[in-house]
């Protein structure tokens, strides 16, 4: 390698960065958006209107206003973990955006460009390894606001991840047990025809469940609990580091939904199958464009999937503490590990 | 509900679908909100608003200067000062409504005998500073002329 493919390879890796970094802080800011506004509608009411037409530029204004919002320290802080806190929170869930396949490449001069940062051989491993480092955020944060209430908070968010963590993991072997393989890229390939959610339809609802957990969304959202704990680990952040653990936790929202995508609705791979297009003869002069995989399948998948984070924040009240537990570990496990079972039973017996 | 149909609706998640269902039609439902700057509410003529006092046709106030509003409201925020004018009549001096203490409940208007005071539409009643919001005598007429011939609380 010459140093000019060098300066091409490190323009291409770091403009495919910035892509992926722009597209998750866009969508950290618009799924707020997003969130209130179908959740507002199935509530009978119209969400943000007043900035911009229908409210759209509201996640501008949010973080405008949050970022020349005072930023007050605890005097009994300790100091260096409540600056420390937020940014632990925030990096692990934006960093694991680097294994996710948005889309199946495409060749220009010659070269093939890779709508993915990395195609690590342990990709889902990488994941879940990241989104367990998110909890640290939330125990530094509750630890260093020196306060009861973020305290509680922060120590049923860690018992909460860590307990959600094995229903989830479990939800996942079950589909690498029909891939053979951790690498997300080979994944999605393995699903270019049938998806996984129809092999492994209970494995999907368990992840569905954890999913939401491991996110600490109602119908699982005690470590913020507002009606309990005001706001959980971080009542005592203002301003913009409150803003950073906002953002990890949309983040963390959409990687989960990159997850499920990626792991049981077939990533790129076309929601519409091929034969609806050649059928269909509107729809067949555009299946050089639309009918193959692509970026957009993918995006509309994740926003499918995000929704039902929605649907089931407006339909659901909190769960028990006990109850939370209960489910996880009496009633998840053995779901996920008899799942398993199953899985292996059969591939055993096609095989033979 | 037997043993089995109760298991296969826990598996099933049958109530949280059902639950879910309902707010998934919502989502298709009319939304109730009203954008209050741009859209404003019909207020109807009944409504307790804003006192204002009343003319006569001539010009000269209606209010005889009894103080029985002053009696009945029942957080004394009605402060009315009077004295003796020319040909034995009582002459009001000051009148003065503390909207900040008033509850709107209308007894004053109820209490007056000769129907000089009143309660109008006006509902948009936030200020910046506490005096804006001590009307005196003449800012209640100069609503009660707004309001001239239109039917308001009580009429």
């Amino acid at each position: 390698m010459n140093f000019m493919d060098l300066i091409i390879v490190t323009g291409y890796t770091l403009a495919g960065i910035v892509a992926v970094m722009v597209f998750t802080m866009l969508n950290t800011a618009y799924l707020t958006y997003y969130e209130r506004k179908a959740m507002a509608h199935m509530q009978n009411r119209l969400g943000p209107m007043h900035t911009g037409p229908h409210g759209i530029l509201q996640p501008l204004a949010d973080g405008i206003k949050l970022m020349f919002k005072e930023d007050i320290i605890p005097a009994y802080a300790d100091k260096a973990v409540f600056i420390l806190a937020p940014l632990m929170g925030l990096v692990p869930a934006f960093i694991s955006f680097v294994v996710v396949p948005f889309g199946p490449g495409f060749t220009v001069f010659g070269k093939t460009i890779n709508l993915y940062l990395a195609d690590l051989n342990i990709g889902v491993l990488y994941v879940l390894a990241l989104s367990s480092m998110g909890a640290y955020g939330i125990i530094m944060a509750g630890w260093a606001s020196n306060s009861k209430y973020a305290m509680l908070g922060s120590l049923r968010s860690a018992s909460q991840v860590i307990s959600y963590e094995i229903p989830m993991g479990l939800a996942i072997i079950s589909v690498l047990m029909l891939t053979g393989s951790l690498s997300l890229v080979d994944i999605t390939r393995g699903q270019e025809h049938v998806w996984n959610v129809l092999y492994q339809p209970v494995a999907f609802v368990v992840y569905i469940i954890a999913g939401i957990a491991e996110t600490n969304r109602t119908p699982f959202d005690l470590p913020e609990a507002e009606n309990e704990l005001v706001a959980g680990f971080h009542v005592e952040y203002s301003g913009m580091r409150w803003a950073y653990f906002f953002m990890a936790e949309y983040a963390n929202m959409l990687m989960v939904s990159c997850m499920a995508v990626v792991l049981f609705l077939g990533g790129w791979n076309p929601i519409i199958p091929r034969f609806v297009f050649e059928s269909v003869p509107v729809l067949g002069s555009y299946i050089g464009f639309l009918g193959g995989p692509g970026v957009w399948w993918f995006i509309i998948k994740i926003y499918v999937y995000f929704f039902i984070f929605l649907w089931l924040r407006t339909t659901l009240p909190r769960l028990r503490y006990d109850q939370l537990m209960r489910l996880g570990w009496k009633i998840l496990i053995p779901v996920g590990l008899a799942n398993i079972l199953v899985t292996g039973l059969v591939k055993v017996l096609l095989k033979g | 509900m037997s043993g089995l149909e109760k298991f296969i609706k826990t598996v099933t998640f049958w109530e949280i679908l059902k639950g879910m269902k309902l707010t998934f039609s919502y989502l298709f439902k009319k939304p109730v909100t009203r954008l209050y700057p741009k859209e404003r509410p019909v207020v109807p003529p009944v409504f307790r608003g804003l006192h204002a006092l009343r003319r006569h046709s001539d010009g000269s106030e209606v209010c005889i200067a009894c103080g029985l509003c002053a009696a009945y409201c029942p957080t004394g925020c009605i402060k009315i000062k009077t004295s003796e004018g020319p040909e034995h009549t009582k002459v009001v001096d000051t009148y003065e409504i503390e909207l900040l203490r008033c509850l709107f409940c209308g007894y004053c208007v109820e209490a007056c005998p000769v129907r000089a005071l009143t309660m109008t539409q006006e509902y948009e009643l936030s200020k910046y500073t506490k005096e804006e919001l001590l009307f005196t005598k003449e800012m209640l007429l100069a609503n009660g002329d707004k309001y001239r011939g239109k039917e308001t609380f009580f009429d």
